[in-house]
């Protein structure tokens, strides 16, 4: 079980990113960016007896010294400033389409231990079966949003496959377990019993 | 091995946990009598003798009859082959026994014990207990039907008294203490044994028996003497004219019948050798000259009371002297003695309805000094018999009680005031037919009757409250006036109290202050009970205590009164109401209580003994008033069906009656109602008894002179070739809420659900089973399943060397029938049910069912078979068997079920099946009327009740119960010890909390804000 709490961590980082709002994630990162800058001459050239001075050099000292090792002009790059890697992309792409599907053989394991019998345990088992892929469906948007690429197409088509096969499996374990009403004496209730059109009384001689 | 005995484990188990399911149905001490109620009755008295009889001699009792008269009692055997004791101040039964299915042939008392004869045997009770002292076979083989006579002879000088019984063949004294064999003496009843008839009186010396062979027409005297079998004089008298024993009056020495012209002959027992005719000399001095009507032998010395149409006379006829016979004319009454001395005469003057007054006169004078007079309800019909007797007080004057039966067969017991101060209502014994009607509900919702147009409803619920308010303040004045009365109701708990006489020209007692709680309850569990009983009595019973709320005799057709006189005196019978071929008296309840301003209405289907015909009556069920008079039918009738629905187009609701005639014409009663629409036929069945056929009739609607002539054609005919035992039908009104039952894989088996099905059981010879080595042949039981509106035979199956008592009980899709098994024998319980087939159609083109079958082993004897009615056929059914040992059992329809598998797999376990075993298992908690035992039941009756779960059960026979039956146990009804406060505490604790927690909530947020 502890190999199945790690699956659903795992399964569960594209929904939690997709719950936290793209803009707030922005201005979280201008925010760093803002907040610190190193002024390395400054460090490097104050005197307590020319604080006055102090502005006034400043320009005169970037433009005497040299840069050190490691100093850059620009301020730092933010991490995934970078120019994206294709293949990564990609790579995480498939790994969000395909988590719904890798789950599936877990879940059948869970459904067989599960049982058939309707009581408590296996109904909850399978109410939460019926939720996840329901839950990734309405969350659909937020997760393609991070499905980028060229193969996003296909990637999304593959994880909303993924997520109906989730509920495919649930719509059976609930077949076999008797909950759905596929036979005919599920509708027997709703049977009118045939009405008499015909009379018929009698007895005995009077 | 071991799989078998797993195996037979687990089957013991789930038997065991259903077993385990009936212990809910036990019942606590406190719950005794809670929603159940039992009355014990006898029956109609035929023979009565008081535990104070006139004229003993012998000392004890002389002590006994001095005693305290709280042990008074008297003691009875009546038609239902009962003999009981019932207390002559409580009326309570103090004790009761059932005799075999022979009739009683007399009751003595004798020597302090009490002697029955019936079937040949001779029985000795305990008079206090009813404890059997012994028992003597009078004859040595015992046949069928058996004449048989009693006498006592107690002689007054020495203390040896003697038991006389006799059958037509053989004669035994019995001391009476020891119930030692004196003597016995064969007599000689000529060739026609079975029906020969035996009659004997104690004389002085000893006593006379006469038997009589109606074939022969030959009378053979016998006087044997108290020694020895010896007889001391045999005659034989040649009688031809003479048909029944019953026509004669035996005294001392003086034998009289009537011959069929209605005059007395007279034969002397001591010397004569034929009868001789009362000479008109002595007619004339007995005041009458008419035919008479009977002779009764009253007072024990050759004194007879005649009978003819003008009135009664006692008179002393003597045979025996050598002039001719001799009389002496005495007012006509009946002399009470006492110790051999007459103390009163009491003589009775009229005999109509609503009371007779007695003339008492004391012996000296035999005039009369004192007239009382004993009033009764007119309900109760005539006065059928008197039975007095005479005592001392304790002051040592002489008292006198009149014990009366009435035509209605109730019991009435007088004192010398003429103040009555008891009675029995023994006709609701004869009980023949039950309806149950709702009593009128006080809900509004029930006053608009749907379909209506707005204003027309809008008037109809102005009008219905109006109705209601006027009720209401009826009832309100009726409390009123009743509250200072109904303290005296307080009889015995078996001694109803009976209304105030009623004048005889109403029809209907009042309904007194019964009417006051006649409302319907919550539930609709609190009904009325209405019956007709074979006396041609109707009555309602209250359901929920038993208590007579109406009693009624139906009246005889207007027309037929004046025609009754002349009748009467050709026929020299009495036209009277009585129940239709087969002891049939339908009832059909034409419109129910729920058409509020219009009120409800039953009728009854009943015959005029004068002449045959059928007579209809209608009455309003809750009131007991007649609607109308009683109305004679020209033509006699084959059947009578009642249309299921009421006819919605004249506003009146009622359900016609379809009454078909012997010459096949169909006229509706009442004649103005209309068929109601929306039926593709209205089919009738007869079933003829005597010719072994069914016969099915189709309504036929001809136009004819603008006028709608309804005639029936014979649509199909049954010839069944053997004697019809029993039939059951589904009953019309029956609801069925699943049409379906639901297997293990989750598949349907579809009900066959025929509404026109009768089952059939009918008796033929078994020419399949070898003859046993000792006994007759065997025979075998058929039962037919019949499609009424086709005649179509639906399925049928033989049960060899089986016979009957059988009984039917026929509900939705199956059947449920009782038989006894000869070979094996031991009583068997068979099921069938039917299932739609697999669209497979015979040759009339309709659906063949799949008959399933199985049959159980009863370790009981059952005598009728019931199931349990409930408002919409949601509960499950229960079986209700009413066992012969006097316990009603409810067994749970799914013991009987053809599908009890054999191997037991998951999928019939998924299904819920037991598996089969072939004993129906009896256990003493599904006894419904734990231990008050019903005997000789003749009917159970089952009634849905507003709960869905309830159904109510009405057995009557000899004894009437009722309780309610609950197959699926109270699943809609909170138990009695349901928790209301607590739950109601829990709730609105919560609610305040959720309240006092929002508030605290919103209080903490706001803090939070402001920090």
């Amino acid at each position: 079980f502890s190999c199945e709490a790690a699956q659903s961590a795992m399964r569960n980082e594209p929904a939690a990113a997709a719950a936290v709002p793209n803009s707030a994630s922005l201005a979280a990162a201008v925010g760093i960016r803002r907040r610190w800058a190193i002024e390395f001459s400054l460090l490097h050239h104050r005197s307590p007896a020319s604080q006055s001075r102090h502005y006034d050099s400043l320009s005169t000292a970037t433009a005497q010294l040299a840069a050190p090792a490691g100093y850059m002009d620009r301020p730092p790059p933010l991490a995934g400033g970078r120019e994206p890697d294709g293949a990564l992309i990609s790579k995480r792409g498939w790994d969000a389409a395909l988590g719904p599907l890798k789950q599936l053989p877990m879940n059948l394991f869970i459904m067989w231990m599960a049982g058939n019998s309707v009581s408590i345990f296996p109904i909850m088992m399978v109410l939460m079966l019926f939720m996840r892929p329901i839950q990734a469906v309405f969350a659909m948007q937020a997760t393609f949003a991070q499905i980028e690429g060229g193969q996003a197409c296909l990637q999304r088509f593959v994880y909303l496959i993924g997520n109906l096969a989730v509920l495919a499996l649930a719509v059976y374990k609930c077949h076999t377990m008797g909950l759905l009403p596929t036979y005919e004496s599920d509708w027997l209730s709703f049977v009118d019993s045939p009405r008499r059109t015909e009379v018929s009384g009698g007895g005995f001689l009077l | 091995m071991g799989i078998n005995k797993n195996k037979f484990s687990f089957c013991m188990l789930i038997f065991l946990l259903f077993l385990q399911m009936y212990s809910v149905l036990a019942l606590y001490e406190d719950e005794i009598g809670k929603h159940d109620w039992t009355r014990p009755f006898v029956g109609r008295v035929q023979h009565l003798e008081f535990d104070l009889p006139a004229g003993t001699t012998t000392k004890q009792r002389s002590q006994q009859l001095q005693g305290g008269s709280s042990s008074r009692r008297l003691f009875v055997a009546t038609d239902h082959n009962v003999l009981a004791a019932i207390g002559l101040k409580s009326s309570r039964i103090i004790w009761r026994h059932f005799l075999e299915d022979a009739p009683v042939n007399g009751i003595k008392l004798c020597d302090g014990a009490l002697f029955s004869m019936s079937n040949g045997l001779l029985r000795s009770w305990s008079t206090s207990r009813g404890i059997l002292n012994y028992e003597i076979s009078v004859q040595e083989q015992l046949e069928a039907k058996f004449a048989g006579s009693l006498a006592c002879h107690e002689d007054p000088d020495d203390d040896r008294s003697l038991v006389f019984a006799s059958t037509a063949r053989r004669l035994v004294a019995v001391a009476p203490l020891t119930g030692a064999l004196e003597w016995a003496a064969n007599l000689d009843a000529g060739s026609g044994e079975n029906h020969s008839e035996v009659t004997s009186f104690p004389n002085p010396d000893g006593l006379t028996v006469v038997t009589f062979d109606p074939t022969a027409g030959k009378m053979r005297l016998h006087r044997f003497g108290t020694e020895s079998g010896v007889a001391k004089r045999t005659a034989t008298v040649k009688a031809e004219w003479l048909t029944s024993l019953q026509r004669c009056a035996i005294s001392v020495s003086t034998l009289a019948c009537l011959d069929p012209a209605g005059s007395i002959r007279l034969l002397s027992l001591s010397s004569g050798s034929d009868f001789k005719p009362l000479p008109p000399s002595l007619a004339e001095q007995l005041g009458h000259a008419g035919p008479w009507q009977s002779v009764e032998e009253i007072g024990g010395q050759d004194l007879f009371q005649l009978t003819s149409n003008s009135g009664a006379v006692v008179a002393m006829l003597d045979a025996s002297l050598a002039t001719g016979p001799t009389g002496e004319s005495l007012p006509a009454g009946s002399l009470l003695r006492y110790r051999g001395q007459v103390r009163f005469l009491l003589r009775q003057q009229g005999d109509g309805g609503g009371g007779v007054t007695l003339e008492a006169s004391s012996s000296s004078s035999l005039v009369a000094s004192n007239k009382i007079s004993l009033s009764f309800a007119s309900h109760h019909g005539r006065v059928s018999q008197l039975y007095p007797v005479t005592f001392v007080r304790k002051g040592g004057s002489y008292g006198y009680r009149v014990v009366m039966a009435t035509r209605d067969a109730d019991l009435h017991a007088f004192d010398d005031t003429g103040e009555r101060q008891w009675m029995r209502e023994e006709s609701l014994a004869g009980i023949v037919s039950v309806e149950a009607v709702d009593l009128p509900s006080a809900d509004e919702d029930e006053l608009v009757t749907p379909g209506g147009s707005v204003f027309s409803s809008f008037a109809q619920r102005l009008s219905g409250q109006v109705h209601h308010f006027i009720h209401v303040l009826q009832h309100l004045m009726l409390c009123w006036g009743a509250r200072p009365a109904s303290q005296a109701d307080s009889l015995g708990e078996f001694g109803y109290p009976d209304e105030a006489p009623a004048p005889p020209a109403s029809a209907a007692s009042s309904s007194g202050s019964g009417a006051g709680s006649l409302i319907r309850d919550e539930f609709n569990l609190h009904k009325l009970l209405v019956v007709a009983t074979k006396d041609g009595k109707l009555a309602a019973l209250d359901s929920a205590t038993g208590r007579s709320v109406w009693r009624l005799m139906i009246p005889m057709p207007a027309a037929a009164a004046a025609a009754e006189g002349t009748a009467a005196k050709s026929a020299r019978t009495e036209a009277r109401i009585e129940p239709l071929a087969g002891g049939q008296m339908p009832l059909y309840i034409q419109r129910t209580t729920a058409h509020f301003p219009l009120e409800p209405m039953a009728t009854v289907l009943c015959r005029d003994s004068s002449t045959g015909r059928p007579v209809l009556f209608s009455f309003n069920p809750i009131t007991g008033i007649g609607i109308g008079l009683a109305q004679r039918l020209q033509s006699r009738l084959l059947q009578a069906l009642l249309v299921p629905q009421p006819s919605h187009d004249d506003g009146q609701y009622i359900r016609p009656l379809m009454l078909l005639s012997d010459t096949l014409q169909v006229t509706l009663y009442p004649a103005k109602t209309a068929l109601p629409h929306g039926f593709k036929s209205l089919n009738l069945y007869t079933i003829d008894r005597d010719n072994r056929l069914l016969q099915g009739y189709r309504l036929r609607l001809t136009e004819q002179q603008q006028q709608q002539q309804m005639s029936a054609i014979s649509t199909w005919r049954l010839a069944l070739h053997e004697p019809i035992l029993v039939t059951a039908a589904r009953r019309p009104t029956e609801q069925v809420h699943s049409v379906g039952r639901v297997l293990g894989n989750r598949h349907v088996l579809y009900k066959y659900l025929n509404p026109n099905l009768l089952a059939v059981a009918t008796l033929a010879k078994d020419m399949v089973t070898p003859a046993p080595q000792i006994g007759d042949a065997f025979t075998q039981i058929t039962i037919w399943l019949i499609d009424t509106v086709s005649g179509r035979v639906v399925a049928s199956a033989t049960h060899h060397h089986s016979s009957g008592p059988v009984s039917l009980v026929h509900s939705e899709h199956w059947l449920v029938y009782s038989l006894w098994n000869q070979k094996q024998r031991r009583f068997q319980l068979s099921v069938w049910e039917l299932f739609a087939g697999n669209g497979l159609r015979d040759c009339m083109n309709a659906t063949q069912p799949i008959v399933g079958k199985q049959s159980y082993i009863l370790p009981a004897p059952v005598q009728h078979l019931a199931v349990s009615q409930t408002e919409r056929g949601i509960t499950a059914k229960s079986v209700l068997l009413a066992l012969r040992s006097g316990g009603i059992m409810e067994l749970n329809k799914a013991f009987l079920d053809p599908r009890r598998p054999f191997d037991m797999t998951p999928e019939f376990q998924e299904e819920g099946l037991m598996p089969y075993h072939p004993e129906v298992p009896m256990s003493t908690q599904a006894i419904v009327n734990y231990n008050q035992s019903l005997h000789r039941v003749e009917g159970m009756v089952t009634v849905p009740t507003g709960l869905e779960s309830t159904s109510l059960l009405f057995v009557h026979g000899t004894d009437l119960f009722c309780t309610r039956v609950q197959p699926s146990k109270m699943f809609d009804v909170l138990k009695a010890d349901f928790d209301y406060a607590f739950i109601a505490a829990v709730t609105i604790g919560m609610i305040i909390g959720s309240f006092v927690t929002q508030r605290l909530a919103a209080r903490k947020a706001l803090f939070r804000l402001w920090s």
